[in-house]
């Protein structure tokens, strides 16, 4: 993983404020990007970043370098997101079965026709086909393509194995390439 | 149309990253609550270390009631077994309290720490 000017685990200690003012300006854009694709609203997104900082602080002083800091760092940040997403499902399910006449809550976020009449960009229309792929696949491309992440690094933090993210890497490839292939479908998702 | 994996290397086309102004107070947040924690584990050092003794004390005791007694088993079986009383010496349970204390400070870390720093 390429991961410029974070600082080494030993430069954190002692973790005094100092220090821990260092460790979380440094860290927290890169937490603060890594969540947001777990699709999370503002509120639970911040209160993931607020608790993978503070599991992080808490944990420093017994990190013992059987990896490198970023690593250990995006692995909370994934649990953080997992138990974000966890949450969100449940609160959802609870909503639906107190007021049945709610529609169901989806968890692809959705676009008004207009909106997607704008995805003239590339770029945009692949994330907008991105929101289409099972999570899984969905963050593995992140990891991989945005983050840098080797295929065994991603294997580690997602406690999987490497095959599966491999796997997971080429189904979510194929999924987009098929969904812009067919501009129908990505307007239907 | 570019290539995909060209495209998935852009920012933008995973989410939209939050705005710096939101991460700054995030973590801002972050650290307040790790302080608030940090001086609420300094408020309850005390209390745990209160427990502790306590807990080392009930140890010693169970022990100090358990050897005689196994002694004094030993003693009654003592021919078929080989008196546990004779080869254990009927240590003093002062002996036994000392093993213990020693076994003890030897596996729980913390104590352990406090020990080694004490000393060093």
């Amino acid at each position: 993983m390429e991961l410029p000017n974070l600082p080494s685990a030993a430069s954190l200690l002692p973790l005094n404020q100092r220090n821990a003012r260092r460790f979380v300006d440094s860290f927290t854009p890169l937490i603060s990007a890594q969540l947001s694709r777990f699709r999370l609203p503002h509120d639970l997104l911040q209160d993931a970043v607020q608790e993978t900082l503070v599991r992080c602080l808490r944990g420093l002083k017994h990190f013992r370098g059987d990896s490198q800091l970023s690593t250990w760092v995006y692995r909370i940040a994934y649990r953080e997101g997992l138990r974000a997403q966890e949450k969100l499902q449940r609160d959802r399910s609870r909503a639906v079965s107190l007021s049945p006449l709610a529609e169901p809550a989806d968890s692809a976020p959705t676009y008004s026709p207009s909106f997607a009449a704008e995805q003239q960009d590339e770029v945009l229309r692949v994330r907008t086909a991105m929101d289409t792929l099972p999570n899984e696949q969905r963050l593995v491309l992140g990891y991989h393509y945005l983050d840098g992440l080797s295929v065994h690094e991603i294997a580690l933090l997602m406690s999987s194995r490497p095959n599966t993210v491999k796997s997971w890497l080429k189904r979510g490839r194929d999924s987009l390439k098929s969904t812009l292939a067919d501009p129908s479908s990505e307007e239907s998702a | 149309m570019k290539d995909l994996e060209q495209l998935l290397r852009d920012p933008r086309a995973h989410a939209d990253a939050p705005s710096e102004e939101s991460w700054r107070a995030w973590s801002d947040e972050a650290i307040a609550k790790w302080n608030a924690q940090q001086a609420q584990a300094r408020q309850r050092n005390p209390l745990r270390l209160i427990s502790n003794a306590l807990f080392y004390a009930a140890v010693l005791m169970a022990l100090w009631i358990l050897f005689p007694a196994l002694a004094s088993t030993a003693e009654k079986v003592g021919e078929a077994v080989g008196s546990y009383q004779v080869w254990v010496g009927m240590p003093n349970p002062w002996v036994i309290a000392g093993i213990a204390t020693a076994i003890a400070v030897a596996i729980t870390p913390p104590l352990r720490q406090r020990l080694l720093h004490e000393i060093g």
